[in-house]
């Protein structure tokens, strides 16, 4: 379970933080829900800066940045360029979830210098002194400005302390028209269809949180249920499902695009990435809800090249490359700059920036779900049944 | 060791240089095996801590939820037992055939094909079978000659077929080294004793073969059990082994506890198998050598 | 595929070994059906073998046609092309996992082999009970599932870390480099096991060899030094090269431990999965290609080599080499 409210918090920020989460969760789930998060919310709002951060040599970046980021998730140009420009080589490390990348950093001495998770994992990340407050004397291109409103400032980090934002997006359905006849419009039938008409082609994300979230959705709950009995009705459907599935696996594109799946759970850019190629591939944002995310840059307590991290997300940050790395891996950014300098054919994509219409049912994942014992494990026993 | 063999050596040598001999093994199991494995027994007994990872406590909480994972330790031992099983089937006739059958320069080279799939990277080949068993592969195949929708990739099929093709060299060869050492003339004189092939095989070669065999099927059965990546890659994650859900425990859940709890399991479990098995072929393999684990 | 019932091999054709026993001899026509039973029995499991090797080289021979493939994607084979040489070739990741992979397994091997080895000499002349709990730990190595290996050694690396690197940056005054979990994990984990097989292997083989030749030697006053040299060591070399190349691969194609334990350094079976991961790269294959060759070319090196070695030394009592005596062999 998650933390326990202290007592002695600021009232305020409680205040905040709350009214934060219930802008975009339904009362009713809010107060099943989300009681606990409250806690992990206002805990990490008090928290004081993870550490102070190393005194690092000036100027002097080192000739290495690891990075821990998602698939076919930069552009290996906009990389290449900041190692030309620094010397700064860039190791790309890959991961299938946030999880994952939880897994190397809360083991500590990872060696990762920028980490790029999404929003339910940074409050749990501060909390345990995992990533440390971002120094923006060091971003001397970072202009608050240019940022879009929406996606700043956000329950999960009051005043981007330790996260500024990569990439957003949504958790929707992708699916091929030219092997499923039907219109998929919601979580509700999407479920359907894969235990039933469309058995053996329908895959499910290897991600707790999107996997297990959208099913809640299609059952009428929140994405992001802790209660017990819905999890377990979540659970059960789930669980009976997992035979006809086609696969259980983050990664959607290639079994998508072979046409060994017609119908799966997927993110914005993989949706659209499929899409650009194949002429019938669809992605819809459900009409039941489901989810919505950012995926920041942080940078870990521990990380051993601090310079180079901050020098690669100064670089990075800037509306050029931002825009460069949106058009690669076709995910909206939260930068309005950026968003501005992309071709029309992105910037007007009502898939990859849909209208604040679509987006209203959504809700972002917070980290009580994101952290509970309870639903981890029934997610982890979904994927150990038979 | 047999006493025989030690009286062999008989002859009393200081210990000194023997003890610095064992050192550094000794020093290497010390840190990298008894250390870390005790770890696991200590964090078995923990509690996951509130945002994932291990707090300490002294709880036996965690090996009362093993059951939930039974499905993974069925899927484990029974994929894992079947295809060793059919491992050897498939190899003896292979490894009879290169031993006996094959001559000269082309059984060496015959024998070092065996090995060479080994270089091409585990990995990659997995990966050229998610190629052939998925949609544009052998199903498009079946679909022409009118077996439409068949789905061979994802299936406990495909798991087994990418264990027997990852794990049959490591059968082949020790049945091929025992098999090398029979003496021909034998297998001449049962015939002449007017013995059938079947009863050749059967009283000669096989007993003979034996400890290659044993060999093998530890060679395969042990890394089988451990196995992580068939299970992801063609089994979709569907098929799930005890590695999986292992990985699972500490990289998804962050549920350290529980996961050491597992692993704690799984170690005394495949040491019982083992040990068990030893014991068994020990007392089935009583002529010729002395057993040893490889 | 499915274990195909083996048809029951034959014995041996006989036509070169001699006179048919009288017995036999009384009844040609029977003879004559035997021989022809086994004929067929031959070419069914050359047959056989035939298959299981097509089947072994089924995807290896995808990989090797798709490195040479224009197309990036499966579905499309549009022309030849070394393009994904090419690009492999410029690919730093890769070429760093590659050098990353040569090294681990290099040393791994190396580590391997001289403490295996070592310690399978010396086991022998420990005190039992020293001895009995050494070859359990050589056992536990080899049985314990590198997953658990890798897990274990990621969770103990780690905390060892935590407790040391502040020791370290307090001895040097905050200048020494936070160690962290990287290649030395690594080899560290891969050496455990394969340091095991090797053991295993050479203690197998000190079991089967002529201990007359080192007791001679002994008899002969020659130092232990110069008998292990001029007599263990050659009685035992076979098995410490099998057990150094088995290393080798082992340390080269593990995922699951340095998967754990790699920190951020990568490793070609990482950047592998990474890839597979993300999507087709047509770059895997071109290295597998590459990797493929290399062993080819190794492998018939070492078979002309051995062979000429062979013909050297026919008349040297062959203990090395797991050849028995052969009928009909010329």
């Amino acid at each position: 379970m998650a933390n326990q409210p202290r007592p002695g918090e600021q009232r305020d920020r409680d205040l905040i933080t709350r009214l934060a989460i219930e802008r975009r969760l339904s009362r009713r789930h809010f107060l099943a829900g989300t009681g606990a998060g409250l806690g992990a919310l206002a805990l990490a709002g008090c928290a004081p800066p993870a550490a102070t951060p190393a005194p690092t040599s000036g100027g002097n970046l080192g000739d290495t940045l690891n990075l821990a980021t998602w698939p076919n998730y930069h552009d290996e140009d906009v990389l290449n360029e900041f190692t030309a420009q620094t010397g700064v080589a860039i190791n790309l490390g890959v991961y299938g979830s946030t999880e994952e990348m939880e897994a190397k950093i809360r083991a500590g001495n990872s060696g990762i210098d920028v980490v790029v998770p999404s929003n339910y994992a940074i409050e749990g990340w501060v909390a345990d002194g995992l990533i440390e407050e971002i120094d923006y004397a060091k971003l001397p291109n970072f202009k608050r400005e240019d940022w879009n409103a929406r996606f700043m400032d956000q329950a999960f980090d009051p005043g981007n302390k330790v996260s500024i934002p990569k990439n957003w997006g949504t958790t929707g359905i992708a699916y091929r028209s030219s092997k499923v006849d039907d219109e998929i419009t919601t979580w509700e039938q999407f479920f359907a269809l894969c235990a039933d008409k469309y058995a053996g082609r329908g895959l499910i994300v290897d991600h707790q949180i999107s996997s297990f979230g959208s099913a809640a959705v299609a059952m009428g709950y929140s994405l992001n249920t802790i209660d017990p009995t819905e999890m377990a009705e979540v659970e059960a459907m789930l669980t009976a499902l997992k035979p006809k599935l086609f696969a259980i696996s983050s990664d959607v594109q290639p079994p998508l695009r072979a046409l060994d799946t017609w119908l799966s759970i997927a993110w914005t850019g993989d949706g659209v990435q499929v899409g650009r190629d194949n002429e019938d591939a669809r992605y819809v944002v459900a009409a039941d809800g489901g989810e919505l995310w950012i995926d920041s840059f942080t940078i870990p307590t521990d990380a051993p090249h601090k310079e180079a991290a901050y020098a690669f997300l100064d670089y990075i940050l800037q509306p050029e490359q931002a825009a460069k790395e949106t058009e690669f891996c076709l995910f909206p950014h939260a930068n309005d700059k950026a968003t501005a300098l992309l071709s029309s054919e992105v910037k007007d994509n009502a898939v990859i920036y849909p209208s604040s219409d679509s987006l209203v049912k959504l809700e972002y994942a917070v980290n009580a779900t994101y952290n509970s014992a309870a639903r981890a494990e029934a997610w982890a026993r979904i994927k150990a049944s038979a | 060791m047999t006493a025989s063999s030690r009286v062999a050596v008989g002859r009393s040598r200081p210990r000194g240089p023997a003890a610095l001999l064992v050192l550094p093994t000794a020093l290497w199991y010390l840190g990298f095996l008894i250390a870390p494995l005790v770890v696991l027994l200590v964090m078995s007994v923990g509690e996951r801590s509130p945002n994932g990872g291990y707090a300490p406590a002294l709880t036996l909480e965690q090996y009362g939820n093993l059951a939930t994972r039974f499905t993974p330790l069925a899927n484990t031992l029974g994929l894992a037992a079947l295809n060793t099983v059919i491992c050897v089937l498939v190899a003896f006739p292979v490894a009879y055939t290169l031993a006996l059958k094959v001559r000269g320069s082309w059984r060496l080279v015959l024998v070092a094909l065996v090995v060479v799939p080994f270089w091409t990277s585990f990995l990659i080949r997995t990966y050229a079978w998610m190629t052939l068993l998925g949609a544009n592969g052998v199903p498009r195949i079946l679909g022409w000659v009118g077996f439409g929708d068949v789905q061979l990739l994802n299936t406990p099929f495909a798991v087994s077929l990418g264990i027997v093709y990852n794990y049959l060299p490591l059968m082949v060869l020790p049945m091929y080294v025992s098999l090398d050492r029979i003496d021909r003339s034998l297998i001449e004189a049962s015939r002449d004793l007017g013995a059938g092939p079947v009863a050749t095989i059967r009283q000669i070669v096989l007993p003979l073969a034996a400890p290659g065999i044993l060999s093998g099927i530890v060679l395969v059965f042990i890394p089988v059990m451990g196995e992580y990546l068939i299970p992801i890659l063609l089994g979709g994650g569907k098929t799930y082994f005890l590695g999986n859900a292992l990985a699972d425990l500490f990289l998804q859940s962050r549920n350290w506890p529980f996961g050491s709890a597992l692993a704690s399991l799984f170690v005394a479990g495949m040491i019982a198998l083992v040990a068990g098995y030893l014991a068994l072929t020990r007392r089935l393999v009583r002529a010729g050598r002395e057993t040893s684990l490889l | 595929m499915s274990a195909a019932p083996a048809p029951p091999p034959a014995t041996p054709a006989s036509a070169d070994r001699g006179p048919l026993p009288a017995a036999a001899a009384s009844d040609i026509a029977g003879a004559l059906r035997a021989a022809a039973l086994e004929r067929l029995g031959d070419r069914l499991t050359r047959g056989y073998t035939f298959l299981v090797y097509a089947f072994l080289f089924l995807p290896i021979l995808i990989v090797v046609v798709y490195s040479f493939n224009a197309g990036r994607h499966v579905t499309e084979l549009t022309g030849f092309s070394t393009r994904w040489y090419e690009s492999a070739w410029s690919d730093r990741f890769l070429m760093n996992a590659l050098r990353n992979s040569l090294t681990i397994a290099a040393i791994t091997a190396l580590l391997a082999t001289v403490m295996g080895t070592a310690s399978a000499l010396a086991m022998d002349r420990l005190r039992p009970r020293v001895r009995w709990f050494l070859e359990l730990l050589t056992y536990v190595a080899i049985i314990v599932p590198g997953i658990v290996i890798g897990i274990a050694t990621l969770i103990f690396v780690v905390t060892a870390l935590d407790w040391l690197n502040p020791w370290l940056a307090f001895f040097s005054g905050g200048t020494a480099p936070q160690l962290g979990l990287g290649a030395a994990s690594i080899i560290a984990a891969h050496t455990l096991f394969t340091m095991a097989i090797v053991n295993v292997l050479v203690r197998t083989r000190m079991r089967g060899m002529d201990r007359s030749l080192i007791e001679a030697s002994e008899d002969l006053y020659a130092t232990p030094w110069r008998t292990f040299v001029q007599v263990t060591f050659p009685q035992l070399l076979p098995a410490i090269v099998s057990g150094t190349l088995l290393a080798f691969t082992f340390s080269f194609d593990d995922f699951i431990i340095a998967f754990f334990t790699s920190g951020q350094d990568q490793t070609v079976p990482i950047y592998l999965f990474a890839s597979i991961r993300r999507g087709v790269n047509p770059q895997v294959n071109a290295i597998a290609t590459v990797l493929l060759t290399v062993t080819i070319l190794a492998m018939v090196t070492a078979g002309v080599i051995y062979r000429r070695g062979q013909r050297r030394a026919t008349v040297s009592a062959r203990r090395g080499v797991p050849a028995a005596p052969r009928g009909g062999r010329g």
